[in-house]
């Protein structure tokens, strides 16, 4: 029987990274991945002449010339850094409401930002510069969580970053309210909910807060060939560092001996010894069908069962045979929602007649991404329900995928004024069925656990060295302890394989 | 800068401390049933994308001396249901001949609904030189197994994207996505108009002429122009399918899309006849057909490492690197067959190759020396990782 120190489940961005950090720690590690290529979300894909980003619209907390974020220090680290080209994107983003018609364009740049808003909305300025300082005292404080491993002087903190302390259990909207910050200042900020997936008063403010205090002073990035290049880097890496990699094989089974993980089985039947398992794959699929009954730690059903599924993923890819100039696409990324009222919004994503979206022109990033008179538009949405579910049948499914794509087209074309119908050469849809059959996410969501109340970010956090209820099993990714999004993926990736790293020097 | 968002800062900040605690207490409360094993949308997702279909023959049928129609059902001992399609799809069918098992891609001849009723129909054309094609003509028989990737392609409608009006091109077998458009369009399940101009050589040529005939009568956004390049007949066009030609069917008062299928030649001379119609390229869609490259037959060494297994086998330079592992029996993932859906992605450690013109290799993939073994031929000895399928 073959035998490693580790085996990762799932080739996405947190798995990658665990499978690159234990191997570089010299750990024979195993990562094995369904798909037949790393990334998970994470990469892209040919269509004609197009060759299409999957997920990825910026990267957050990377950095640029001098302000070096968690990400580029962890790429450093890993030795990658210098194998991926990156990108500045252009500017922070545009949002409009379909059902009101206004529209706000913000830039990078706290300056500028604050600037612009106080043009919007007057007398909003001095609440918006609050909402950056919080930004900056949360994250000096996040960085002083993550030094004191779990155990953080509660005088220190109580002297240092106060602030922090009184708003960390708070919702976005509670703290923008205290913060005396005008409606309307509070709607346009709110902008990147999406990103994270919950509607603003449920959404904890911190982890709110820092994504777009990292976003507006760190810019965002992408990498120059689609996140595919990333992926392949990583995939690289671990080999260089002799990792294994199988792909279009499935973990099946984990098996558990004396309460600890002692094997996997994989799809084609071959057996695997391995003490330490990460899994990318969420805590539903794994207590679902990967772990026998009767070894299944009861609180690890009520933590899973105590969670709501996010977002069900939507996106679409034109290849669009006009400039980004001819069309009049001047922005990097649309937000078109319904309303700029999150919670509204939230709400109206639960059906099926929800067109709002996140879209992105990634010429306006990297003008040469498609070839000469051409031009690559992305779309994203989520469902916050099981409605695609409810209404896909064996029968329906490419009436579906048209019904929705041209829904999603009207909406753009509406909202921007911009007509981009006739101009399509090329079109691909991923609905949540898509997303199953890549990745096997559980109903097609892309989110991992509905970041919100007590499944915020900061409870995660502070519960993350408690809640290892199966020795030997850890996870990464959207579900874990950072919750969704690339950056927050590759950061859990790196801290289960940290902490499996402690658990084999430790014999636990 | 002080910020309390309750009355009480001090309140704000034991209600920090107690989130954890809190949160504890969420789990404590929350219920122990059993988590759900599967859900609809995974479920639907395995039926609209199999990792692999397991089929069986049902029924062999002769179109014309060199033409055969192959119906294929699931296997039930491992297939319960095919999976559903879009009409000019085709699949990857992989099939055990005396020796090893070996993948070709077909387009699927069958209509949509026939695949709910658990029917697929490829149209095979045998080829002289054709390993595959040559097998099944002399062996395969009613009740053979063998098996059959999800079905792809990029050679269908899209209303967003299309005309309204489409021309098929089609020659010789090439028309077996279109003949799937069209029992497509006369089912209801699209929803467009198809001329279908049909190069053959001559009147024996004609496959599925009744069929053709029922649906073009049936449906009149279905019509069919037959082109014979070796035989004059009375009322229809002599010759090749050029710009001429097409130009006469095609819409006076907007674009009209052009979809081809069929050899090379044909297509080769459509690449340069139908820039003469000055169509935008997307209303272009071509399917390509696998092509030989003319190389010499020389023999190099191939080391292969499948998970943990290293395997030395032989590959000659006239054969593509996919042929050389189905030879040895290393079976990999492998669609198209044309270069373009990358799902035979294979690392290569090192060595040389060549690859047909239609390979589509991702930026990234070029730089870091993955291929597509289903359209390269080796050039020296080499060394590659591959993943069994």
């Amino acid at each position: 029987m073959e035998e490693f120190d580790a085996v990762v489940i799932g080739a996405g961005n947190g798995g990658l990274i665990a499978a690159l950090r234990l191997a570089k720690a010299n750990k024979k590690v195993l990562l094995v991945e369904r798909h037949i290529l790393p990334g998970g979300f994470a990469t892209s894909f040919i269509r004609g002449r197009f060759e299409f980003e999957a997920s990825l619209h910026e990267l957050c907390d990377f950095g640029h010339e001098d302000v070096r974020g968690n990400l580029y220090t962890l790429f450093k680290e890993l030795d990658v850094l210098n194998k991926i080209q990156f990108v500045d994107v252009p500017e922070a983003f545009r949002v409009i409401s379909l059902s009101t018609g206004e529209t706000y364009s913000m830039p990078f740049g706290i300056e500028n930002f604050v600037k612009k808003m106080e043009e919007y909305v007057p007398g909003s300025s001095k609440s918006v510069r609050i909402f950056f300082d919080l930004g900056r005292e949360i994250q000096m404080a996040m960085a002083y969580l993550n030094e004191s491993k779990g155990h953080p002087d509660s005088k220190v903190l109580m002297d240092k970053y106060p602030n922090f302390m009184r708003v960390a259990a708070y919702p976005v909207d509670k703290v923008l309210d205290a913060i005396k910050m005008p409606k309307k200042a509070q709607e346009i900020l709110d902008t990147y909910w999406t990103y994270l997936g919950t509607s603003t008063d449920r959404l904890g403010f911190i982890h709110y807060c820092i994504m777009v205090y990292l976003y507006i002073t760190n810019k965002a990035q992408i990498p120059l060939k689609r996140s595919h290049e990333i992926s392949t880097v990583l995939e690289t890496e671990i080999r260089n560092n002799g990792g294994t990699i199988y792909y279009g094989e499935e973990v099946k089974e984990i098996k558990v001996t004396n309460n600890h993980v002692s094997g996997v089985i994989l799809s084609s039947g071959k057996e695997i010894k391995t003490n330490y398992v990460i899994s990318n794959a969420s805590p539903h699929s794994v207590f679902g069908k990967m772990i026998e009954k009767k070894d299944i730690p009861e609180k690890a059903l009520k933590l899973a069962n105590a969670r709501e599924i996010s977002g069900r993923g939507f996106s679409m890819f034109l290849g669009l045979n006009k400039t980004k100039e001819e069309l009049g696409l001047s922005d990097y990324s649309y937000f078109i929602y319904e309303t700029l009222n999150s919670k509204k919004q939230f709400e109206s994503m639960k059906t099926l007649d929800n067109f709002s979206q996140v879209t992105v022109c990634l010429n306006n990033a990297i003008p040469d991404a498609s070839p000469k008179g051409t031009t690559i538009l992305y779309f994203t949405s989520l469902y916050f329900s099981d409605c695609f579910s409810k209404a896909l049948t064996k029968e329906n499914y490419f009436d579906l995928k048209d019904r929705l794509a041209e829904g999603f087209i009207d909406a753009f074309e509406k909202a921007t004024k911009i007509k981009i119908k006739p101009y399509i050469e090329e079109i691909e849809v991923g609905t949540p069925l898509t997303y199953a059959h890549y990745t096997d996410s559980v109903d097609g969501s892309i989110y991992g656990y509905l970041t919100a109340d007590l499944d915020n970010m900061m409870p995660r956090l502070m519960r993350m060295y408690d809640e290892n209820y199966l020795p030997g099993l850890k996870f990464c990714g959207g579900h874990a302890m950072r919750s969704s999004g690339y950056n927050s993926s590759y950061l859990s990736g790196d801290l289960a394989a940290k902490f499996t790293l402690m658990d084999m020097k430790e014999g636990k | 800068m002080k910020v309390k968002v309750g009355l009480i800062g001090l309140f704000d900040m034991l209600k920090f401390k107690n989130l954890g605690k809190n949160r504890e207490e969420m789990i404590l409360k929350s219920s122990n049933k059993e988590l759900p094993y599967d859900y609809k949308v995974n479920e639907l997702a395995r039926v609209y994308h199999p990792y692999k279909q397991y089929l069986k023959i049902k029924d062999i049928k002769d179109e014309n001396e060199d033409t055969k129609t192959f119906t294929l059902i699931p296997d039930e001992e491992k297939t319960l249901e095919l999976a559903p399609f879009k009409a000019g799809s085709y699949i990857s069918i992989y099939v055990k001949t005396n020796d090893n098992i070996v993948s070709r891609a077909y387009s699927l001849s069958s209509s949509p609904k026939e695949a709910l009723n658990n029917i697929y129909k490829i149209t095979i054309k045998k080829k002289p030189d054709g390993y595959l094609s040559n097998y099944l003509f002399n062996n395969a028989k009613v009740g053979d197994k063998l098996f059959a990737t999800e079905p792809g392609g990029n050679l269908t409608y899209n209303k967003l994207r299309d005309s309204k009006n489409v021309i098929a091109i089609a020659g010789g077998v090439g028309i077996t996505p279109f003949i799937s458009m069209a029992k497509a369009i006369n089912e209801g399940s699209e929803n467009f108009n198809l001329t279908i101009l049909y190069g053959i050589r001559t009147t024996k040529d004609i496959i599925f002429k009744n069929e053709l005939e029922e649906l073009t009568k049936n449906n009149s956004n279905i019509k069919i122009v037959y082109v014979f390049s070796d035989e004059k007949v009375e009322g229809y066009p002599f010759g090749f399918i050029g710009s001429e030609l097409i130009k006469n069917y095609l819409s006076k008062d907007e674009p009209t899309s052009i979809f081809a299928s069929g050899p090379e030649a044909l297509l080769t001379y459509l690449d340069k006849e139908l820039p003469l119609l000055k169509l935008e390229q997307k209303y272009i869609r071509i399917e390509r057909s696998p092509i030989s490259l003319n190389l010499e037959s020389k023999e190099y060494n191939l080391t292969i490492h499948s998970e943990n297994n290293t395997y030395e086998i032989k590959a000659k330079g006239n054969e593509t690197l996919l042929e050389a592992f189905e030879r040895n029996n290393l079976i990999i993932r492998a669609k198209c067959h044309l270069g373009g859906c990358g799902y035979c992605r294979t690392k290569l450690i090192k060595g040389t190759y060549v690859a047909a013109k239609y390979l589509k290799l991702k930026d990234i993939d070029k730089e870091f020396n993955y291929i597509h073994p289903c359209c390269s031929y080796p050039t020296s000895d080499m060394e590659l990782e591959i993943f069994p399928y």
